[in-house]
């Protein structure tokens, strides 16, 4: 009895802080929710709102007003209405006016079943800190600072810098005028529409982003990641996963540990590693350097120097503008499977083929295969082990490797 | 059972000793693993045991009745082996168990073969096709899958290169995939095979214990890393869910102790989880996978720890 009167003392001294300026009731499943919503005038312009230790769901809604409007709903157990307002009361977390706009800081009580839903004030800034529940913004004309503990957290349009982390949910985030960093312990990242930077980790998880006009450096410890539409450079790690970049106009460093990797329409220099799988390229603008220990590599409309390596798996690389080989180079090396070039019949170069122990030079004379010049073979216990030559008047360096794999240089279409 | 290769090393270095081409660096890293290496030694033993058999004579270009007749000495050889092999691992059992110079003549052998079908290919030899088709397989050039009919397509060299093209159901498919992936001097080709697996939907392929215990011995004995994590991939697609047996089950379980890929460590945490493990090796998976120093790992394990409802405290594993 002395608790609840006690409770009842706590509550007033909180409405005294926080007016109430609504309460309603409505019935639900087993019990009641109760909604209770207050209503503050900010006078700053650069007002905070700070949620501390939340432990429920909490919406934030931006406003162009000088108001912010607080309405949460608890979900009580109760036998009657007035039963249900009385533990509401108790149940509803404390609110608090500061210099510069609200406070509203949760206590860390298990069974509380709550929502917080926020219309914020004009250009007011929002610091969000929950132990559990999903947060979702809208539509924000400032900084965002979320953070969950173990929930999914959701940004639709912020005008400014948003920074997010979830311990355990998903995150999902489009429409940003400005820098972007987010964080889930083992969650997915899902970003799209991006005015500026954004740096993205997960620790289990797959990472999705479409359309950044900054750079993007993107981490998973293992998951997929898939990048598109980026103005600057990207930087993408995965500890075990796949990748995929396409149309990146600066310049791609793509690592993972295991899983392939695809890009098409890459701007700038390409750096691509996997320890096992295969990588894929069109249109590249810059230099490649492309290795994996066991997988296919591939790469068409190559423009600029490329070098590429697999232990294990074929190489196809096919250059339709063969300009840069004038003084650049191109070097292939497969230990283990073919070596397939194709290359414009005006390409000047000097080529080198080292053959290994038991590779084979394709000199069938169909009409795509391209004759070289001043042609010298190495030859070890009769068999042709290296071979040298030039394409037109030579120029750029052309080298190739297998171990036991044909070689192919053939016209390109 | 997987099967049973002591020595990694590559035979070819030692060709090439023995022949005397290799560099003065190289001829000393050689004389040095032939000290150390007892299967390498008995390989090199075998090779100048050849010499007093076969001595060496210069090199000519035999003419077409020549070739002509090695072709039809060499098909009349694998015939005749045909009826003598079983397919898979009992067949690198046989091959294993006799003597170095033996060895070295079926080595030959198969290097003629090579000469016959236009590139080198020592493998296990010939391995006869099932269902009346007597075909026998030196070398498999190509795999293809046709994602829109499921269908495979292999290309193989005997006397000659032939394809066959079926499902995976089909017996001769299945021979000629298994014997990809255990061709162990052509890493190339079990890349393809590997891959081909990998590109199945899992839920369509028939639990195969040959494919299994071959992709098994990648795992194992692969020098190749990104091999290894291709293998445990496609593993996932040939087990369907079946039991692991406890050689293969213990083998993913050292990649996921000892791995410093975490790749490997992940796709090997995947295989156990999904498959039928008994309780207690169950509970050593994510034991120690909820110590890893990878996030997806942990995750993954304690994720499955949810799965079994708890049943297992995280502080017991911790």
């Amino acid at each position: 009895m002395l608790l609840l009167r006690l409770s009842t003392l706590v509550a007033l001294l909180i409405c005294t802080v926080a007016p109430i300026r609504a309460q309603t009731i409505s019935r639900v499943r087993n019990g009641f929710e109760v909604e209770i919503e207050h209503t503050f005038t900010i006078k700053s312009e650069t007002s905070t709102l700070e949620i501390e230790r939340y432990s429920g769901d909490v919406d934030l809604v931006g406003g162009d007003r000088d108001q912010v409007i607080v309405r949460e709903v608890v979900y009580v157990k109760a036998r009657n209405e007035e039963e249900a307002r009385e533990k509401g009361v108790r149940f509803f977390t404390e609110i608090e006016e500061t210099g510069d706009g609200i406070r509203i800081e949760g206590a860390l009580r298990y069974g509380d079943n709550k929502s917080l839903y926020v219309e914020l004030a004009r250009g007011m800034r929002v610091f969000v800190s929950t132990t559990n529940g999903d947060i979702t913004v809208y539509s924000t004309d400032s900084e965002v600072e979320l953070g969950t503990g173990n929930g999914d957290i959701s940004v639709v349009r912020s005008s400014s810098d948003v920074e997010v982390r979830s311990g355990n949910g998903d995150i999902d985030i489009s429409g940003v005028g400005g820098t972007v960093t987010a964080s889930s312990g083992a969650g997915d990242i899902t970003l799209s529409e991006v005015d500026d930077y954004v740096d993205l980790e997960t620790g289990a998880g797959d990472i999705e982003v479409v359309r950044v006009k900054g750079s993007v450096k993107a981490q998973t410890g293992g998951g997929d990641i898939t990048v598109e539409e980026v103005a600057d450079q990207v930087d993408l790690r995965t500890a075990g996963g796949s990748i995929e970049a396409y149309r990146i106009a600066g310049s791609a460093d793509l690592r993972t540990a295991g899983g392939s990797i695809d890009v098409v329409d890459i701007g700038g220099n390409l750096f691509a590693s996997t320890f096992g799988g295969d990588i894929e390229g069109n249109s590249v603008g810059g230099t490649i350097s492309a290795e994996t220990l066991a997988g296919d590599i591939e790469f068409f409309n190559v423009q600029d120097d490329i070098v590429v390596t697999t232990e294990v798996g074929d190489i196809t690389v096919s250059i339709r503008n063969s300009e840069f080989l004038q003084h650049g180079f191109v070097e292939l090396r497969a230990d283990n499977g073919d070596v397939d070039l194709r290359l414009p019949r005006n390409t000047n170069a000097n080529v080198s083929i080292d053959l290994g122990f038991d590779g084979e030079f394709d000199t069938q004379d169909s009409p795509r295969s391209l004759r070289l010049k001043e042609m010298t073979q190495g030859l070890r216990r009769g068999r042709v082990r290296s071979v040298k030559g030039i394409l037109n008047g030579g120029g750029g360096r052309i080298e190739i490797r297998t171990g036991s794999g044909e070689v192919s240089i053939d016209a390109s279409r | 059972m997987l099967n049973s290769s002591s020595c990694k090393h590559d035979k070819k270095d030692l060709v090439f000793h023995y022949y005397g081409e290799l560099n003065q660096a190289e001829t000393a890293l050689v004389d040095l693993r032939l000290q150390s290496c007892p299967a390498c030694e008995e390989y090199y033993a075998g090779l100048v045991s050849m010499e007093s058999v076969f001595p060496r004579t210069p090199s000519v270009e035999p003419d077409e009745s020549v070739m002509a007749a090695i072709r039809a000495a060499t098909t009349r050889r694998l015939r005749e082996r045909e009826g003598q092999r079983s397919h898979g691992i009992a067949r690198r059992s046989i091959i294993w168990s006799v003597p170095a110079w033996a060895r070295v003549s079926l080595a030959t052998a198969v290097v003629v073969l090579a000469f016959v079908g236009g590139r080198y290919s020592m493998g296990d030899g010939a391995v006869p096709l099932s269902g009346g088709n007597d075909s026998m397989i030196a070398d498999i050039s190509n795999i293809l899958f046709d994602v829109e009919t499921g269908e495979v397509h292999v290309e193989y060299r005997s006397i000659g290169t032939s394809s066959v093209r079926g499902s995976l159901d089909d017996q001769n498919i299945r021979t000629l995939l298994n014997h990809a992936l255990t061709n162990t001097d052509n890493p190339a080709t079990r890349l393809r095979a590997v891959k081909m697996l990998n590109m199945l939907e899992p839920e369509v392929v028939r639990p195969d214990n040959e494919l299994v215990s071959a992709l098994g011995v990648i795992i194992r004995d692969d020098p190749n890393d990104g091999m290894k994590l291709q293998a445990i991939s496609a593993l996932r697609k040939v087990y369907g869910g079946a039991k692991l047996g406890s050689e293969l089950r213990d083998l993913l379980m050292q990649i996921l102790d000892t791995s410093p890929n975490s790749a490997l460590r992940i796709e090997a945490l995947k295989v156990l989880t999904e498959s039928e493990l008994a309780r207690q090796d169950l509970t050593r998976v994510l034991a120690r996978a909820s110590r890893d120093n990878n996030s997806f790992v942990r995750f993954r394990a304690r994720t499955v720890m949810n799965d079994l409802d708890g049943t297992i405290p995280l502080e017991q594993l911790n």
